[in-house]
C-alpha cells in the first residue's frame, strides 16, 4: 500500500515528485557526506593516537585537546611547567598506580625552522616522545625502518636512578645575565641534622658567592652548631675560586678540603672542614645523608622585580649517619633526622618565611620569599608529602605568630616567635599547621657576620634580624578525602 | 451503553512551555466515557478541549494523571506501542480530513487496514462496505480533489472506522463544512454511534453538540459542566 502511495504520488504530481525526489536525494547525499564527516570526527575523537594515546590527556590550563588534533593555532607553542614533577610525583607516582597503568610525556609537534649549512631555512615539525612510554599508551607510530626505543636520556627522564635525580635537580647554576654583575649572587647546598634527643643540631652550608664566574667570587663553608639553651658556635672556611669546583650538571661541589658528593646510590657524602669563627678550634663534619625516596621538592625559580632566586629540596626527609667533631671531640649520628636543600639567586634585601618539618608520617615544607620592593605578601606555599611522595599543596595567607620569646642579639633584646599557626582551605581539603618554638638563634643581617654584600649604608631592611628556630610542628586536616594528623620536629626561619 | 468505561481519564494535566511562559492547557480533568456513549466536548477557543482529545486518544501525553482505553494505560505506552494501539483501537476524524491526495477514496479507506496487515481481499471488501455505509460507493475511485468537502469527510469517517475501533475521536468534524453538509455529517456520526461506536467529539457546532448524548463544557483547562441529554 505504501508503495502504491509512493508510485501514485509520482504519477499524480510528476514534477513535484521529481523535484522532491531530487531534493530528497540531494538531502540524503548531503546527509551521507555529513554523516561521513561526523563519523570521521567521531573516529578521530576516539582515535587515541591522535592525542598521544592513552585515555586521559593532560594539557596546560586553557589549551583545548582539539588544538592537538587539528594542529590549530599555527602550531601553538606550549609546554607543561614542571613536567618532570607532574610525571614522577603525580601521574606516574605510586599513589596513582592503582588507577594509572602508563603515562607518556610528549611534546607535540611544533613548527621550527632549521637553517641549512647553505643558509636556507626549512620548516620542520619537531616533537618529543619517550618510545617506551608512548608504546605503553598504545600510540606507537608506524616505524618504516630501524627501531624506536629508549636511549639513556629517555630512561633517565622517566625513571631516573636516585643519583641521576639528585644531579638533575641539585646542580649548580651560573648567574643569569641580570645577575652576573651582582655581588649579592649566592648559591649553596644546605644540610641540617638533628640529634635523636632533639637537643643538638647542626647547619652545614657550602656557599658559592659573588660575581660568578668572572668577577670577585669565592666560596664559604659554614658549620653552625647549637645545643638547646646554649651558645651558637659558628665554624667558617673561606676559599678562593682556585680551590672551588662546582658543576652546572651535577650536585657535586668541592671547596678545599670540604665537599659534597653524590654517591652511586644517591646518598650525599658531606665532608666539611672549618675553623671556629671566634677561636681556633677546628670542626670536622663527616656525614652521609640519605634522602627518603620520593620525598623531595622539585624546585621553583623566581625571576621578577629584580629578584632572581631558586630553591630545590632534594632531601626533604632524610637521615644522616656519621660524626661531627670539634677539636677532636666527636658526636656520632645514627639515622638522625636530616634535611637538604639547594638555593641560588640574588638576596639583596630579600626576607623569607621558611620551614621544613616532619609531622608523624608526613613531611611538610612551607615558604615565601619577600623581595624588599614588594609591599604585599604573597600567600605561603605549604607542600605536604608522605611516604608516597607529593600529597598536596596548600596556600596559607600568612603565619599568625605569637612573639612571646625574648632573645639577645649583639647586646639587644628582641621578641621572637614562640608559636605560629597556618591554616588553609582548598575545596574539600583543609590544613592546620601549628608551630611550637623550642629554641632559636638570631643574627643581625646588618653586621659583618650577617653581611649579604648589600653594603651597610645601603641597607634599609625593615626586619633586619634573621631568626632560625627549632621546634615542633603539629599537622591536622584532610587531604583528598583522607584525614591527616601528625607531629614532629623541624626547623623554621623568619625575620624580625 | 453498558457500565464499563471505554475511556477513563483521571486528573489529567498538560502544560506547554511557550517561550518563557508555561501554559496550563489541561488542569486536572477527570472523565469517564462509557461504552457506546456519544460525548461532545465544547467550550471557547483555547479552553483545552483539543488538548484533552489528544490526550484521550494517546496522540499526546499528560504531564500528570492517567488515561486508559479499555483498561490499557496509554499514558504509559511508548511511541511505538501507542501508534500500534491507536491504529486498531482508536479512529480519528479531523477538521481538515487529511486524506491522501494520490489515493482514491477506497484506497484511502484501505490504508489503515493495510498498515494493520489486513489481507488485501478482506480490506477491499471492508472498504467497499464502508464506502456504502457513508454513501459514497459511486465515488470509490475518485481522488480527494474530485470530492466535495462533505464527501471527503465521509471518506475520512469511513477511514477512521476501517479497523473497527473501540473509540472514534473527532476534532471539529464539521468545521470545514457548510451547514447542509454539516448536518449530513452530524447525521452520519449519529448513525455511527447508533451502530455501537463510542464517539467523543470536540466542537463549536451547537447542532453537533446537541446530537451528542452527553455534553462536557470546558473552560480554562477544567471541566465546568458535564450534562447528559435527557433521552
Amino acid at each position: 500500500m505504501i508503495e502504491r502511495l509512493a508510485f501514485r504520488n509520482l504519477l499524480v504530481r510528476p514534477w513535484r515528485s521529481a523535484f522532491l525526489l531530487f531534493g530528497y536525494s540531494l538531502g540524503v547525499a548531503v546527509m551521507i557526506v555529513l554523516l561521513s564527516i561526523g563519523e570521521a570526527l567521531l573516529s578521530q575523537a576516539r582515535q587515541e593516537k591522535l592525542v598521544g594515546g592513552g585515555q586521559v590527556t593532560v594539557l596546560p590550563s586553557g589549551i583545548d585537546v582539539e588544538v592537538l588534533k587539528t594542529g590549530g593555532l599555527g602550531g601553538m607553542f606550549f609546554s607543561i611547567d614542571r613536567a618532570h614533577f607532574i610525571y614522577r610525583q603525580m601521574l606516574a607516582a605510586p599513589r596513582l598506580s592503582p588507577f594509572v597503568a602508563a603515562v607518556a610525556p610528549q611534546i607535540e609537534g611544533k613548527l621550527l625552522y632549521a637553517r641549512t649549512l647553505g643558509g636556507d631555512e626549512v620548516a620542520v615539525l619537531a616533537s618529543g616522545e619517550i618510545p617506551s612510554r608512548t608504546s605503553a599508551v598504545d600510540a606507537m607510530p608506524l616505524i618504516a625502518a630501524g627501531a624506536w626505543s629508549d636511549d639513556a636520556l629517555d630512561r633517565e627522564w622517566h625513571d631516573p636512578a636516585p643519583r641521576e635525580l639528585r644531579h638533575s635537580i641539585d646542580h649548580f647554576h651560573v648567574p643569569p645575565p641580570e645577575a652576573v654583575e651582582d655581588p649579592s649572587w649566592a648559591e649553596w647546598h644546605y644540610f641540617n641534622v638533628l640529634s635523636s634527643d632533639r637537643t643538638r643540631w647542626a647547619f652545614i652550608a657550602f656557599m658559592v658567592t659573588g660575581e660568578v664566574p668572572d668577577g670577585r667570587w669565592g666560596g664559604q663553608v659554614l658549620v653552625t652548631l647549637h645545643e638547646q639553651g646554649g651558645e651558637t658556635r659558628r665554624f667558617v672556611a673561606n676559599l678562593p675560586p682556585s680551590r672551588i669546583r662546582f658543576s652546572t650538571s651535577t650536585a657535586d661541589v668541592a671547596m678545599g678540603e670540604s665537599s659534597v658528593t653524590v654517591l652511586a646510590d644517591g646518598r650525599y657524602a658531606v665532608r666539611a672542614r672549618a675553623i671556629e669563627e671566634r677561636g681556633s678550634r677546628p670542626a670536622e663534619v663527616n656525614l652521609v645523608v640519605a634522602p627518603t625516596p620520593g620525598v623531595y621538592f622539585p624546585g621553583a625559580a623566581l625571576t621578577t622585580a629584580g629578584v632572581v632566586s631558586g630553591y630545590v629540596v632534594p632531601g626533604l626527609r632524610a637521615e644522616a649517619t656519621g660524626s661531627i667533631c670539634v677539636a677532636g671531640a666527636c658526636e656520632e649520628y645514627r639515622s638522625a633526622q636530616a634535611y637538604h636543600d639547594h638555593n641560588w639567586g640574588l638576596w639583596r634585601g630579600v626576607t623569607w618565611e621558611w620551614g621544613a618539618s616532619r609531622a608523624g608520617p608526613y613531611t611538610l615544607l612551607y615558604g615565601r620569599v619577600q623581595p624588599d620592593t614588594s609591599t604585599t605578601a604573597q600567600p605561603l606555599f605549604i607542600y605536604v608529602t608522605d611516604s608516597l611522595g607529593f600529597l598536596g599543596l596548600f596556600r596559607a595567607r600568612d603565619i599568625q605568630y605569637e612573639d612571646t620569646r625574648m632573645l639577645r642579639v649583639d647586646g639587644k633584646t628582641i621578641r621572637i616567635p614562640s608559636r605560629g599557626l597556618m591554616t588553609d582551605i582548598r575545596g574539600d581539603d583543609t590544613l592546620r599547621v601549628e608551630l611550637t618554638v623550642e629554641d632559636a638563634t638570631a643574627m643581625d643581617t646588618r653586621t659583618p657576620s650577617g653581611d649579604r654584600r648589600e653594603g651597610l649604608s645601603a641597607r634599609e631592611i625593615s626586619r633586619p634580624y634573621f631568626i632560625q628556630m627549632k621546634g615542633r610542628m603539629r599537622v591536622s586536616g584532610r587531604v583528598s578525602g583522607r584525614a591527616i594528623a601528625g607531629e614532629g620536629a623541624g626547623f623554621f626561619e623568619t625575620y624580625r | 451503553m453498558n457500565d464499563a468505561p471505554v475511556v477513563s481519564a483521571l486528573d489529567l494535566q498538560r502544560e506547554y512551555r511557550m517561550g518563557g511562559e508555561i501554559v496550563h492547557a489541561v488542569r486536572g480533568v477527570t472523565l469517564d466515557v462509557m461504552r457506546g456513549d456519544y460525548v461532545a466536548i465544547v467550550g471557547p477557543s483555547g479552553c483545552g478541549k483539543s488538548t484533552l482529545l489528544n490526550l484521550l486518544g494517546g496522540i499526546d501525553r499528560p504531564n500528570a494523571g492517567t488515561v486508559s482505553i479499555d483498561g490499557a494505560r496509554i499514558d504509559r505506552m511508548n511511541d511505538r506501542e501507542a501508534t500500534r494501539f491507536r491504529l486498531t483501537r482508536v479512529g480519528f476524524v479531523f477538521q481538515r480530513f487529511y486524506l491522501m491526495p494520490a489515493l482514491t477514496a477506497i484506497e484511502n479507506i484501505e490504508l489503515p487496514m493495510a498498515e494493520a496487515k489486513v489481507p488485501s481481499v478482506q480490506r477491499v471488501q471492508r472498504a467497499r462496505e464502508l464506502l456504502a455505509y457513508v454513501g459514497l460507493e459511486v465515488r470509490r475511485d475518485h481522488r480527494p480533489a474530485q470530492l466535495s468537502g462533505g464527501e471527503q469527510q465521509r471518506v475520512a469517517i469511513a477511514r477512521a472506522l476501517a479497523n473497527k475501533p473501540t473509540l472514534l475521536l473527532a476534532d471539529e468534524p464539521t468545521g470545514e463544512l457548510d451547514a447542509r453538509t454539516g448536518a449530513e455529517m452530524i447525521e452520519l456520526l449519529g448513525q455511527v454511534n447508533g451502530d455501537g461506536t463510542t464517539i467523543v467529539v470536540v466542537t463549536h457546532d451547537e447542532e453537533l453538540a446537541k446530537a451528542a448524548w452527553r455534553v462536557v463544557h470546558m473552560r480554562d483547562g477544567v471541566i465546568v459542566d458535564d450534562r447528559r441529554r435527557a433521552s
